[in-house]
């Protein structure tokens, strides 16, 4: 019957006119090709498809031209002539990006072969914005994948996460692994360290993310949150490229980048028009500060700190690249440099770096390489923006504050003072025990955190090919880093005139084999089987030395920069270090199969062994399972659909499992040596956990890959859902050490194995063309988009105890306080306070509750949760979720010709913040300090004849001042006041890019040449009042609190690239 | 290239490779901690000796010695005066369970020494004996965390009763929270079991002086036999009661005459010395002659030394920089009860117009002057030289307070070396005298003569007057009420006399010689006065709620008082009435609503009635503690004999 059809319909399209039945196979050089598309040039319907044997018959005329296609093919065309029968052989396309996924040590796959969850990420893609940071580039391109740009420090580094949460209290950043090699590999980084910097983004071919446990299982443990590969670009044949020499290439960036926002504060009218008022005076116990008034009365708007704090910051890199080679030997050497100024005063990062990959074929039998980076780095940051990334190395559910940044301090110093007295000397502001504890532009100059790194890092391989089909593999690598830190603290301001210099070395090193077997494929089989057997080992070990010393040139209050080092200073110095070292060993196999390109399965099984575990529960098996069906392949599926409309169609499923031991050796209690009257005694400083063990990460995914239309719509859809188990914590004390964290006692509770989260979500990716002209205006036209969008839900399914609550605390304000707690059953960090519900308008509202403290008309107003008349601990609730329902990426690229623009976007919604800054800046409990212009409107309390009080301006939604330190309105009591929605949808980029006609650059002797123009970081639309939505995340308990970190900066970017 | 003979030689490679790593593959995952002082590295005899070190002072100990110890033991029962915030809800007994410094006690016993010594425990015993730590080396060890693991369960259960009995270190990490409160038996089995290993397995002279021996054990386990012994009452409140039979009270009472005669044998009556020897400022850190089991301190940073002396000294003499004794000082039922002759009061407060020199051979004396009481340096007493018109402060505890060298710093007042008499050699004997009297006669008030020659034996060494004939374990005072009357003094004017009935006698009139009195005296402000009292409440209740309630608290050292009564006070001791205890400051204001009674400062009320009710003579477990624990009580001295117990 369908047969029938389809003849009518043909007869329709034909128009009346009978062709002739021709007959043709389609052959690629292994056999017979089933399932390609035959199809006569121009006609929508006329088609046909291989069968198994690779053959087909079509209804043709003489002159028609047959195109005979098949993905990973070039297509052939064949013009008809008067034969009947025709041998058509398929050409494999020339290796493209996309196809191969490089597994590094691992083996190579093919997309098509790939049985789990993965995306990739074209290397230019990431070199548009001048970042030092790879993972910064990769905001919004990957669905799944949330990057969180919270810090605009330059070379700092972003939070990575792959699918949600996968610890509680520990790191949830994926693996990262250059060239086959994890780096930032096991053990303690520099807290101030970002491995990432010292990756050149120029190098970079591609990035792929593998996202399901199925593809990340060959990495076994440390691949629990996730892998990112990095691959750095290879030398090449280049008699294969058509090419006469190697080529140079040259790519610079010259860019301009200033504050995208400032935070409205009040002027110095306004400022002496607050502290002035009476009433406003009167709430902090002060009298009329009559010199304000004076100061005032010149006019003006007195200093704006943040002008004064921020700059336009200019910055440059330079890239110049060799790649070349012959059929033996392939080389890629480069040698960069950036320079890029933070929009903070007298912050920087600097880099130097160069790579060489060097590939030989020394016989037929043996192949070495080499890939190798030495990079240098410098880095100038203010203080206290890193006390935050200290805490997520911890892994401790506790953040610091960010009270002493010079930038939070510039916020709050008055524009009633001036940086600078009239000889040009920084102006005496603040000391340590106050609100203002400095002048922050001094303190911005001369007592920065200086960083300083060399880094070499690569390995070699040497691989066998002891048959045809069985590939021995051999690689060594290392990763080196020395740095130093080093502060200065001047006598004013934060404290004593002290240096302090921190020197840390961390050393890695890899080794890996692996033997590789592809069955041999004769042309009939329909099997394919490529079996991977490896052993790997990795070290890590790490050492630094703190010194410190006080009171040099005690008779200076600060000096300047040269000066600034240990042998001026006159006081007992502090010297501490620190050592350690962390080991991994592993055995894995993995067995792809596949039958008749349409079945596949993959089966990986991994043993890895670990020093931080008791040698009893070393050893973790880490298997894994997919099965993938292409079944685009299927003659049915070619048959019933039209293969212009249904061009690739593939179903995946996967389940697996990963691990993580943990970075400290919790199976080892250490002692702390302690002075007794009686000689040193000793007494546990960290208690044992000789039970530690694995936890694990098993996850299920099921996907579909599908391509529409002739690739013009590709769509890759996974639906996951991921469970951790035995997550190690810190252990929940028992009765006898029952609320005793206590510094008069030694021991800190152990590593455990408690708990449990579960992630559920799906990630969507969807790339289209969706205008594609051969001509325009003369010129080809194409329209092209890319679309992402990952969602997730989490929960905390098991803690120690069911009523155990884990607490995200931070301090600020002097006090350490809880903002995000964890149960179970709910998700991980959510805000906790109380609720508000306006203001307390008049006594009458005032006496209908019950108080304790010292609430007043003009508070607000806290609901009563449990009803018991009672404001307590206990009416506190959740009041707010950091955790996004969804984010998303979607890019436009607009080709024509020789030009292309492209329009970038990112976004998340449904994740609110904790705007723990703005609570000092309008918490209104301190006078003589800088606020938002937002307390201009405060309320107004006043009092009746009968002594009752009223809000005059009762309309505000800002309380009264009041320096009541334990006051309902002031900044450290958690309330949702400070709850805010931080969803937002970002123009993260637009770019425009002008590849110079081939013809002209060839006259003046390159081969290629583009000019581009980028702006970066363009607008951000949310209703987030702070100047980023995106805020930095210590822990998945302690996230989403806002304690003012460095701003991020809009910058106009100049791009010029040309090889020759 | 001949593949066959490559064949060959990548097999040679892989061989070599696999080799390389099943010989390496143990080595290579065993990494050690390079930075500290790992738990594996503690095997030998010497390794151990240095974990039961810090259970002697230091800052296991040093919440518990910072505030709760003088608070609880001194406190509670009247020894010292001191009404400050939440120190002095304690003496007011108006304390609850949200005190926080009855959370301080707690958790220095049970996360300090009873978790440290769990550690230990469970450590060492699961280490190998070898040639550098032997099976006895090894359970001297053991004998040494159990003996403090006991004295710390015995002080928890002294001071709340049903309380948690924590055995294994697991127990820590577990995050369990539903371990219980376990019945008094239960408590006093496991203490009974780790005493006794510590008796059968500590060495009589152990190298280190310090160390506890088998006497310390010995000591100990007489204590815990005189408190087992002394429960012959029916207590209320309580699901499992411990009581026991009088024929099981004299068993245990002769377990203790046989255990400190041990003792008292080995050591000698020679070894009692004068309390001025014992507590002098330069054999302050080593053990004295009368020591049996001590803890020590040393000089040094926050939580290693005792902070004693900063809590009780004086800013301007003891102390520098760090002094909060002001507002404390020996009460004055105690102080009343002292023969002015005898030595130890001298040694144990500083008495008006007495001379006492400093660690740095200053003189000073306590004395009057214009309108007050103050400490001078090297004062010579002529006249009105006092320099000083500071306020009337009680500051007169002397017990421990030397003051530190020139040099101290302020860290250093707050933590400074001493010695701490866990039980020194007079408590030996004064418990075979108790001990001795509870084998004569059952009753408390009946006077004895069976323990006076022990008794007069500590106050002959110590010089105090000796006890003639025979003594009562408790005088009896069921006496009629009493009315009083007291000259208050009204707007400067003159003393107007107000009469107060009371419809019970007040102890402070009494000049007591009975045998609690005697150990107060005695052992004032050394930890003791509460465990005694514990026992006397044991043995009869009825008998030691009317010493609670008919206390004095009322009275400190003061003179600027609000009402002054010539008849009542020795004035030149300085002592007056200023708090009140009963209803005076009430009728003072209804009669002179003008002279600002009735806008002043509340007067503490003391909240004897939570005695009187039975409410407190078991201290409530901390709130936050609570949270840990099941509730009720259950009995496992089953499980603690047959080694089972779970927690």
């Amino acid at each position: 019957m369908r047969k029938v059809l389809l003849s009518l319909t043909l007869l329709c399209a034909a128009g009346g006119l009978m062709g002739r039945d021709i007959t043709g196979v389609v052959m690629d050089s292994d056999g017979p090709v089933p399932g390609a598309d035959v199809v006569v040039q121009g006609s929508t319907t006329n088609y046909e498809i291989t069968d198994e044997n690779g053959e087909f018959t079509i209804s043709v005329e003489t002159g028609d031209v047959l195109e005979i296609s098949f993905e990973g093919y070039q297509t052939q065309k064949v013009k008809i002539d008067s034969k009947n029968k025709y041998s058509v052989k398929l050409v494999t396309e020339s290796k493209q990006l996309d196809e191969v996924t490089v597994t590094g040590d691992y083996g190579k796959q093919k997309k098509e072969d790939l049985t789990g969850s993965t995306a990739q990420v074209d290397g230019s893609k990431l070199t548009t914005a001048p970042t030092p940071s790879v993972e910064s580039a990769l905001t919004g391109k990957v669905s799944g994948l949330r990057v969180s740009a919270s810090s605009g420090q330059p070379g700092q580094a972003a939070s990575v996460q792959i699918r949600g949460v996968g610890s509680l209290t520990g790191s949830n950043e994926p693996l990262y692994v250059v060239d086959g090699m994890p780096i930032n590999g096991g053990g303690r980084t520099a807290s101030n360290d970002n491995p990432l910097a010292s990756i050149n983004q120029n190098d970079i071919l591609s990035v792929e993310v593998l996202k399901d446990a199925s593809a990340t299982a060959i990495y076994g443990a440390r691949a629990a949150n996730g892998v990112v590969m990095i691959t750095t670009k290879r030398g090449k044949n280049t008699k294969e490229e058509n090419q006469e020499s190697s080529t140079i290439s040259y790519a610079g960036q010259f860019s301009v980048a200033s504050v995208t926002d400032k935070l409205d504060l009040m002027d110095l009218q306004e400022f002496a028009s607050y502290y002035t008022d009476p009433y406003v005076a009167a709430a902090y116990n002060q009298t009329v500060d009559k010199e304000l008034v004076a100061l005032a009365r010149y006019g003006g708007s007195g200093t704006d700190w943040q002008d004064e704090m921020f700059r336009t910051a200019i910055s440059h890199s330079h890239q110049v690249s060799l790649t070349g080679g012959t059929d033996k030997t392939q080389y890629a050497l480069s040698l960069g440099y950036m320079n890029q100024d933070g929009i903070l005063v007298n912050t920087d990062f600097e880099r130097f770096n160069t790579r060489l990959n060097l590939e030989n074929q020394v016989r037929s039998w043996l192949r070495i390489g080499l890939n190798m980076a030495y990079t240098q780095m410098t880095q100038t940051k203010q203080n206290g923006f890193d006390f935050a990334d200290d805490n997520k190395l911890s892994s401790i559910g506790s953040g610091s504050a960010n009270e002493e940044a010079v930038y939070v301090q510039s916020l709050i110093s008055s524009p009633a003072t001036a940086p600078r007295d009239f000889n040009g000397d920084y102006t005496e502001l603040g000391a340590e025990d106050q609100e203002i504890k400095m002048n922050p532009l001094r303190e911005a100059y001369y007592s920065p955190i200086n960083l300083k790194k060399h880094n070499v890092m690569g390995q070699t391989f040497v691989a066998f090919n002891i048959t045809k089909n069985l590939n021995w593999r051999n690689s060594f690598g290392i990763d080196y880093a020395s740095s130093g830190e080093s502060r200065y603290t001047p006598a004013q301001g934060l404290g004593t005139n002290q240096q302090e210099f921190i020197d840390r070395e961390n050393m890695y090193y890899r080794f890996c084999s692996t033997l590789n077997y592809v069955l041999p494929q004769p042309k009939e089989s329909n099997h394919k089987l490529n079996a991977l057997l490896g052993y790997e080992a990795w070290k890590a070990s790490w050492e630094g030395t703190s010194t410190r010393k006080n009171n040099y040139l005690d008779n200076l209050k600060f000096i300047d920069k040269q000066y600034q080092n240990t042998n001026l200073g006159n006081a007992e110095g502090l010297i501490s270090g620190y050592k350690g070292a962390q080991s991994m060993m592993s055995t894995f196999a993995r067995v792809n199969y596949t039958f008749m390109r349409r079945y596949l399965v993959t089966a990986t099984g991994r043993f890895d062994g670990s020093s931080t575990l008791a040698p009893e529960n070393r050893w973790g098996f880490f298997p894994s399972f997919s099965l993938a069906w292409n079944a685009d392949q299927e003659l049915f599926m070619k048959r019933i659909t039209s293969k212009k409309k249904i061009t690739q169609l593939k179903l995946r499923a996967g389940w697996g499992q990963t691990g993580n031991a943990g970075n400290n050796m919790g199976y080892i209690g250490s002692y702390k040596s302690v002075n007794t009257q009686n000689g040193s005694g000793k007494v546990y400083g960290t208690w044992l956990n000789p039970d530690l063990i694995w936890e694990t990460n098993w996850q299920l995914n099921a996907g579909l890959d599908a391509s529409f239309f002739k690739n013009r719509l590709n769509l890759t859809f996974d639906a996951f859902y991921k469970k951790n188990n035995d997550l190690i914590v810190k252990a929940e004390p028992g009765p006898t050490l029952a609320s005793t964290v206590n510094s008069y006692l030694y021991t800190s509770v152990p590593d455990i194995n408690a708990g449990s989260i579960k992630n559920v979500g799906f990630d969507v990716t969807l790339t289209s063309t969706n205008i594609q002209k051969e001509n325009l205006g003369g010129q080809p036209f194409s329209w092209n988009s890319d679309f992402n969008f990952s969602f997730v839900r989490n929960e905390v399914v098991k803690l120690q105890s069911d009523s155990a609550v884990l607490e995200g605390k931070q301090s600020f304000k002097t006090a350490t306080r809880t903002y995000c707690v964890s149960r179970v059953g709910k998700a991980p960090g959510l805000f906790w306070g109380f609720k508000t519900d306006g203001l307390i308008q008049n006594t009458e509202q005032l006496n209908q509750l019950s108080r304790a403290d010292a609430t007043d008309v003009g508070d607000f107003n806290f609901v009563d949760i449990n009803s018991d008349g009672k404001i307590n601990e206990d009416d506190k609730t959740y009041i707010g979720d950091p955790n996004p329902d969804f984010t998303f990426g979607f890019g436009n690229t607009l080709n024509w010709g020789p030009w292309s623009l492209n329009v970038f976007l990112t976004g998340s919604y449904g994740n609110d913040v904790y705007n723990l800054l703005r609570s000092k800046l309008e918490g209104m409990d301190r006078g003589g300090i800088n606020q938002l212009k937002t307390v201009l409107n405060c309320a107004r309390v006043e009092t009746n004849e009968d002594g009752t009080k009223y809000i005059s301006n009762s309309s505000t939604n800002i309380p009264r001042p009041n320096s009541v330190a334990e006051g309902r309105n002031v900044a450290n009591v958690v309330s949702d006041r400070y709850v805010e929605d931080a969803s937002y949808v970002r123009i993260q980029s637009i770019g425009l890019t002008y590849s110079v006609p081939r013809a002209t650059v060839k006259k003046i002797g390159l081969n290629n040449m583009r000019v581009s123009f980028n702006v970066q970081n363009i607008a951000t639309f949310t209703s987030y009042s702070g100047l980023n939505p995106e805020v930095p995340n210590i822990s998945a308990i302690n996230q989403g609190v806002d304690t003012g970190s460095y701003p991020l900066s809009r910058s106009y970017v100049i791009g010029l690239n040309f090889d020759f | 290239m001949n593949l066959s003979n490559f064949k060959y030689k990548s097999l040679l490679w892989g061989l070599g490779a696999l080799a390389f790593c099943s010989t390496s593959c143990k080595d290579f995952l065993d990494v050690d901690v390079y930075d500290q002082y790992s738990t594996e590295s503690v095997s030998s005899y010497q390794d151990c000796l240095s974990l039961t070190k810090p259970l002697y002072g230091g800052r296991l100990w040093s919440e518990y010695e910072g505030k709760f110890s003088w608070c609880v033991n001194e406190g509670v029962p009247g020894v010292l005066f001191n009404v400050h915030q939440e120190e002095g809800a304690l003496f007011l007994l108006s304390f609850g369970e949200d005190n926080p410094i009855l959370l301080e006690g707690y958790r220095s016993l049970y996360s300090g020494v009873i978790a440290a010594c769990n550690q230990i425990i469970d450590k060492v015993g699961s280490l190998e004996t070898n040639a550098s730590l032997s099976d006895a080396e090894k359970n001297q060890i053991l004998a040494e965390a159990r003996l403090f693991r006991g004295y710390a369960h015995f002080l928890a259960t002294e001071y709340f009763g049903e309380a948690p009995l924590i055995m294994h270190s697991s127990e820590d990490i577990s995050g369990n929270k539903s371990v219980p409160r376990v019945s008094r038996k239960t408590l006093y089995t496991a203490i009974e079991s780790d005493l006794k290993f510590a008796v059968d397995n500590l060495p009589d002279n152990p190298t280190d002086n310090w160390r506890a021996s088998k006497k310390s054990a010995k000591a100990m386990l007489a204590k815990l036999y005189l408190t087992m012994g002394s429960c012959v009452k029916d207590l209320p409140g309580s699901v499992y009661p411990f009581k026991v039979s009088s024929s099981e009270s004299a068993e245990y009472m002769n377990k203790v005459v046989d255990l400190t005669s041990e003792i008292i044998k080995q050591m000698g009556e020679g070894a009692l010395d004068t309390h001025a020897n014992i507590f002098s400022s330069a054999g302050r850190t080593a053990p004295s002659s009368e020591t049996v089991f001590a803890l020590y301190w040393k000089l040094g940073d926050y939580g290693e030394g005792s902070m004693y002396q900063a809590q009780m000294g004086s800013e301007e003499v003891w102390s520098p920089g760090s002094g909060w004794g002001s507002g404390k000082g020996i009460s004055y039922t105690l102080y009343n009860s002292f023969d002015k002759n005898d030595p130890r009061l001298y040694e144990l407060c500083l008495v008006v117009d007495h001379e006492y020199t400093t660690a740095t051979g200053q003189k000073v004396y306590y004395g009057p002057n214009h309108g007050s009481y103050d400490i001078k340096q090297d004062h010579v007493k002529t006249g009105t030289d006092f320099l000083n018109t500071g306020q009337c402060v009680l500051n007169n505890v002397k017990k421990f307070i030397w003051g530190v060298d020139g040099t101290a710093t302020q860290e250093k007042g707050m933590s400074i070396d001493r010695r701490t008499d866990i039980i020194r050699l007079s408590d030996v004997y004064m418990m075979r005298a108790e001990a001795k009297m509870a084998l004569e006669d059952m009753s408390v008030t009946a006077k004895s003569s069976a323990g006076l020659d022990d008794i007069n034996a500590v106050l002959r060494a110590h010089g105090a007057p000796l006890i003639k004939s025979a003594i009562a374990y408790f005088d009896d005072m069921s006496q009629p009420a009493t009315s009083y009357t007291f000259n208050v003094k009204v707007d400067e004017g003159a003393p107007v006399a107000i009469s107060v009935k009371e419809d019970k006698p007040m102890y402070h009139n009494l000049i007591r010689e009975d045998f609690v009195q005697q150990r107060r005296k005695e052992f004032a402000m050394e930890g003791q006065a509460w465990l005694d009292l514990k026992r006397f409440f044991y043995r009869d209740p009825e008998s030691a709620k009317m010493f609670m309630e008919q206390m004095d608290r009322g009275i400190q050292f003061s003179q600027n008082p609000e009402i002054q009564d010539e008849s009542l006070f020795e004035t030149e001791s300085g002592y007056s009435r200023r708090q009140l205890v009963y209803d005076l400051n009430a009728i003072l204001m209804k009669k002179y609503p003008d002279n600002g009674y009735n806008t002043g400062e509340k007067e503490p009320e003391v909240f004897v009635q939570s005695f009187i009710d039975h409410k407190y003579w078991f201290l409530p477990i901390p709130t936050s503690a609570k949270a840990y624990l099941a509730p009720g009580v259950q009995d496992l001295t089953s499980q603690v004999l047959d080694q089972t117990y779970p927690y």
